[in-house]
């Protein structure tokens, strides 16, 4: 039997369920079983195994909103059962956060209390999942804490699980709601989600997409992508998939990893890789904090800011990776928003169509470790006019493409203000910062080979060597 | 009958052209049919230390050093007497030491060294005035006031001098030097020429008239001379890999592993062959590693400190079953930094366990060139055909010492690139019992059908523990990989039952591996079957081991040598009924700790008490190691060697 490997047509026009790939999830925060029953916006109850992307749900300030992305995976490991008193019971992943306020704050504050997102797995018997209250949603005051109604949780129980289980991306909230109980869904979904998105948006074939990544809870992202995906060493993602582009440069590489896989470990890769502009993307999931070990500071956190998980606040300074980034000589770099797909899926797609390094630091909440930098922080819900803590910089009029790549001054001009714009921090800009198509390292290296403009390395007969001029060189 | 062989040493500070003109040397010798071992032993610096490089000529086959030359050039002072003037801890104590009895020694009367003053009478001491020669040849052309421009030729005049001393045809070594000056620079190569040969004259002249025509060491053309190669190993792994059909090699500037790599790069425009310089080993071997899984075959090559850097990235080839890389490894003196320009075989246990976890890898060390090609042509065949990561070990002296070469077998063996991807391997899901089919009830990774259809799946538990491999850009062949552990698909597992399945697909490609080898290339028996003593050793020792057998059986003496090659997965059933079959054994390593003895243990529970050990950064010469065997026949016990210095 034998299948011509060329013959299989290309799909038309992908989406990003071509993309999916749903045979693993370890991610934080988890997931729930497929029977869970979820709220959707016209006020019905549906199964989360049967929503669907586009549909819209209630998320957890009460509002509807669409969902980007349902997922689900085998779970093959233990689960809590979380019985709410009078609204039935929840099969759910022991890291997945749960809007809750605790019993002794409920009975200092009553529902003033302040809620927090915490792992299903420290929630206890007594505490109170705080639940959106219908009558008192009000549009524009949706974060009040006076909006939720609270419901007592009766037990917390583990139990043996073997199945699938599901999750949803919810466009703006990030969170959705059963009938029993506020969810929310962690900061990686979103990046997921944008990546997803872009590959769909640039219709690139899955087979000719390759995503490497470093370790981390950012590390397991290319096992949710449908693409060959390779899940490296913490630090050396970048060598990898440098390694890889070089030997095939008709492959897509996608490179990702965490703040601390990037800036810290894989600093010295992130300033080589840089001035080597080798066409490839690197998505760097910014989050301040590093989650899969428990909460330690990352490299971007800033000095004297202290995580719940830290001892001790931070005695040493954050990296700016903007500017390390300009310094290192990346033609394109960017930053977005996990929380926003859309837009990040925007400034991923012109990175991938930029022939060059191409760097887009994503600021990511962590629900389940960073409560300084979370949803509402970003949001600015606690500033005085609830005025968002980000902002775009081409709705400032900031361009930071470079016209004319021959004109020094005028890189240097762009460069200038990228680096002044990285240093803005309340509002931080996000959007393209600098941009300049420059001879990338394939351009010098087709120089060297020839052949490798015509095709990749992987293809060129390398067996066929006549080394008798070498021998003879010897004699 | 005095047999046609010589001991020729050049010396002087780095940078002064020394390895030039005893290459010249090397290269006239090699192509008038004789055979040559030519090594250098310099200092980890770019100009001005002390270095010297020795060239050993012989009718019969060589490959080590003489610890005697019979003509010294001296370049300089230091040369002939040493640095101990200088220095608080003198790093040497000049050659005059390395004479033998009625040496010649050529050097620059400039260099205000009285020779009477020597307590070697017995030595013939030929001052020469370099600087005057060197203005007479450009004389001739009409340059003579550039003298100084051209002191770099100090050693072509040093060079030709002493052919006077041993009679050797000096249009042979004409040749050579007008063959490294082509194009523009053969003006350049003329005056060489011209130079050498008033020095040649010269000394001839000088000779006459002190009445030294005695001089006992003479060399001459072989009468039926074969254009033999003249190799440095370096250049053989590269040739090595070149025809083993390597797309890809990284590396990191280190001694003594560069030469390969910037060798490699040097002719990458003719055979296509992309060479990247990185930022360190680790990016190295990472990035060697994300192009062998890309379907390419592909290499690095460093040196131990380098190497300390790469292991992770071993373990990540290993338990991702990447189909290489190849990875060249040339020990040199450790530990740390060490010595970083000289000679050790100091990390043949780092490499046998350089990273976390039991995981498949190969670790070869060949004992010559030949053996250095077949190794690293079959390793290409091996990484790609059991999916792991192979190390090449070898050292600076075989990397930078010339070596004649009969031939090089290229042809040895067929390319193999193992089980792969084409399309047709559906692997259907149900080879490992009722586990495997029920993770795969979802088929869900998109390259198969619907629930239960057959898919392709990277990590199949197939058989003989060989998955067929894709590649990035094969449509159906997608895959997902990951250093942690994993199933089938290449996702994440810590389940017991699958943990069980890929240590074991992962480990037995070893014992599949040891039975497919060639049983000559894990290890061999050279010399007589019946032996008074048998020598155990590995590596580049396997030559110095071979003279010093020379020399002992021309004097009726009975010794055999069982060269280990193949150090994981280990040959112990061959090496120790080896072992058991011999009457006395006596280990041969340049470590301090024996490794190989340790790992001979290890795997055969034999221990070897004898050993003779070296670990001063240089190699065995000769003479060192017939001396210590001669000992050992004798009833004595071995130790360690140190090479002399005074």
């Amino acid at each position: 039997m034998s299948v011509d490997v060329g013959a299989k047509p290309a799909p038309v026009k992908l989406t990003l369920k071509d993309y999916k790939s749903d045979l693993h999830n370890d991610w934080c925060p988890g997931c729930v079983a497929p029977s869970t029953r979820i709220v959707m916006a016209d006020g019905s109850s549906r199964r989360i195994a049967d929503v669907d992307a586009g549909d819209r749900v209630i998320a957890h300030d009460g509002e509807s909103h669409t969902v980007l992305q349902a997922t689900s995976h085998r779970h093959n490991d233990t689960m809590r059962r979380i019985a709410v008193r009078g609204h039935g019971e929840l099969i759910i992943t022991r890291d997945h956060p749960m809007f809750i306020m605790r019993r002794e704050a409920v009975l200092e504050h009553g529902v003033t209390a302040a809620a927090d997102w915490l792992p299903a797995g420290e929630v206890e018997p007594g505490d109170y999942v705080a639940y959106p209250h219908p009558a008192l949603v009000t549009a524009g005051a949706s974060t009040d804490r006076a909006s939720y109604s609270l419901r007592s949780i009766a037990s917390n129980d583990e139990v043996e699980y073997d199945a699938m289980v599901h999750n949803l991306e919810v466009e703006g909230a990030h969170s959705y709601l059963t009938v029993g109980a506020t969810l929310h869904n962690c900061g990686d979904f979103g990046i997921l989600t944008g990546i997803q998105m872009a590959l769909a948006q640039l219709n690139l074939d899955p087979d000719k997409v390759a995503c490497f990544s470093g370790i981390g809870c950012s590390g397991k992202t290319p096992h949710y992508i449908k693409s060959y995906g390779f899940h490296t060493l913490h630090g050396r993602v970048l060598p990898s998939a440098t390694g890889g582009r070089l030997a095939n440069s008709d492959v897509t590489v996608l490179a990702m990893g965490g703040d601390g896989d990037g800036y810290g470990i894989g600093a010295g890769y992130f300033v080589n890789s840089g001035r080597r502009n080798l066409n490839f993307t690197y998505i760097v999931h910014n989050n301040n904090v590093y989650g899969l070990t428990k909460g330690q500071a990352s490299p971007t956190l800033s000095k004297g800011k202290k995580m719940k998980s830290m001892p001790e606040q931070a005695i040493q300074d954050g990296i700016n990776p903007i500017a390390m980034a300009v310094a290192s000589g990346y033609t394109f770099i960017a930053r977005a928003y996990a929380l926003e797909p859309k837009y990040l899926a925007g400034i991923i797609v012109k990175a991938i169509q930029h022939p060059g390094s191409s760097l887009v630091d994503v600021l990511q909440t962590c629900p389940t470790y960073n409560d300084l930098y979370t949803k509402e922080w970003y949001e600015g819900a606690d500033l005085p006019d609830k005025k968002s803590r980000l902002y775009k910089l081409e709705e400032q009029g900031y361009d930071g493409v470079v016209k004319d790549p021959a004109d020094m001054q005028e890189i240097i001009a762009k460069k200038a203000a990228a680096v002044a714009r990285s240093y803005e921090t309340e509002p931080i800009p996000t959007g393209i910062y600098y941009q300049c198509a420059l001879p990338t390292y394939e351009d010098g290296v087709n120089g060297r080979i020839p052949a490798l403009a015509e095709k990749p390395l992987v293809e060129i007969d390398t067996f066929h060597r006549d080394v008798t001029p070498l021998l003879d060189a010897m004699r | 009958m005095q047999k046609n062989r010589l001991s020729w040493m050049i010396g002087g500070p780095q940078g002064s052209g020394i390895n030039a003109a005893a290459e010249v040397f090397a290269k006239a010798c090699s192509r008038a049919g004789l055979r040559v071992f030519a090594n250098i032993e310099y200092h980890s610096n770019i100009m001005g230390k002390h270095s010297f490089y020795r060239v050993r000529v012989d009718e019969d086959p060589i490959h080590s050093h003489r610890d005697k030359a019979d003509i010294l050039v001296a370049l300089d002072h230091e040369t002939l007497s040493g640095d101990g003037d200088q220095r608080r801890w003198p790093s040497h104590y000049g050659h005059l030491g390395d004479m033998v009895e009625g040496g010649g020694v050529i050097y620059d009367s400039a260099i205000d060294f009285d020779p009477t003053q020597s307590d070697r009478t017995d030595l013939h001491f030929i001052g020469v005035p370099f600087m005057d020669l060197i203005k007479a040849a450009l004389d001739e052309v009409g340059k003579g006031e550039q003298a100084r421009r051209y002191e770099v030729m100090k050693n072509t005049v040093g060079l030709g001098a002493s052919l006077a001393l041993c009679e050797y045809p000096f249009d042979l070594v004409a040749d050579v030097i007008l063959g490294q000056f082509k194009g523009k620079r053969s003006e350049v190569g003329q005056l060489n020429v011209r130079a050498a040969r008033l020095a040649m004259e010269y000394v001839a002249n000088h000779v006459k008239t002190t009445g030294q025509e005695t001089f006992p060491y003479r060399l001459k053309p072989h009468t039926t001379p074969v254009a033999r190669l003249l190799a440095k190993g370096y250049e053989i792994h590269a040739i090595a890999k070149l025809k083993a059909g390597c797309h890809f090699q990284t590396y990191y500037p280190i001694s003594p592993a560069t030469d390969e790599s910037v060798y490699l790069e040097r002719n990458q425009r003719a055979f296509e062959l992309l060479v990247v310089q990185c930022e360190d080993e680790i990016a190295s071997i990472n990035m060697a590693v994300g192009a062998a899984h890309m379907g390419v075959r592909s290499s690095t090559a460093t040196s131990g400190p380098g190497f300390a850097l790469m292991v992770e990235g071993i373990g990540f080839a290993a338990i991702t079953e990447a189909p290489g890389p190849v990875i060249t490894m040339y020990q040199r003196g450790g530990p740390s930094t060490g010595l970083p320009t000289r000679q050790e075989q100091g990390d043949l246990q780092f490499v046998l366990h350089p990273a976390q976890g039991d995981f498949p890898h190969v670790v070869i060390a060949p004992g010559d060139l030949n053996e250095a090609y077949q190794d690293t042509f079959s390793a290409f065949n091996w990484a790609e055909h059991y999916q792991l990561p192979v190390i090449v070990l070898t050292d600076k002296k075989l990397a930078a010492a010339y070596i004649t070469l009969d031939e090089l077998e290229l042809q040895y063996p067929e390319i193999d690139r193992g089980k792969q991807f084409t399309g047709s391997e559906w692997t259907p899901a149900r080879d490992n019992g009722e586990q495997l089919v029920r993770m795969h009830d979802n088929g869900h990774n998109g390259n198969g059908g619907g629930p239960a259809a057959p898919e392709y799946l990277r990590y199949a538990v197939t058989e003989d523990g060989i998955s067929p491999r894709s590649r990035p850009g094969l449509p159906g062949g997608r895959f997902w990989s990951t250093t942690d552990e994993h199933d089938p698909d290449g996702h994440i597992t810590e389940g017991v039952e699958m943990r069980m399945a890929m240590m074991h697909k992962r480990m037995g490609k070893l014992d599949l591996l040891l039975a497919a080898i060639p049983v000559d290339q894990t290890c061999a028996l050279w010399g007589p079957a019946d032996a008074d003593l048998t020598v155990v050793g590995w590596g580049s020792t396997k030559g110095t081991i071979q003279d010093a057998m020379a020399v002992l059986a021309d004097q009726g003496k009975r010794v055999n040598f069982l060269q280990v090659r193949l150090m994981k997965p280990f040959p112990t059933d061959r090496v120790a009924a080896h072992l058991a079959k011999a009457k006395k054994l006596v280990l041969v390593e340049e470590n301090y700790g024996a490794q190989l003895g340790h790992l001979i243990r290890e795997q055969t529970g034999v221990l070897i008490e004898d050993r003779i050990l070296k670990y001063d950064g240089r190699p065995f010469s000769e003479d060192e190691l017939v001396r210590s065997l001669d000992a050992v026949l004798a009833g004595g016990k071995a130790g360690p060697v140190v090479t002399s210095v005074r």
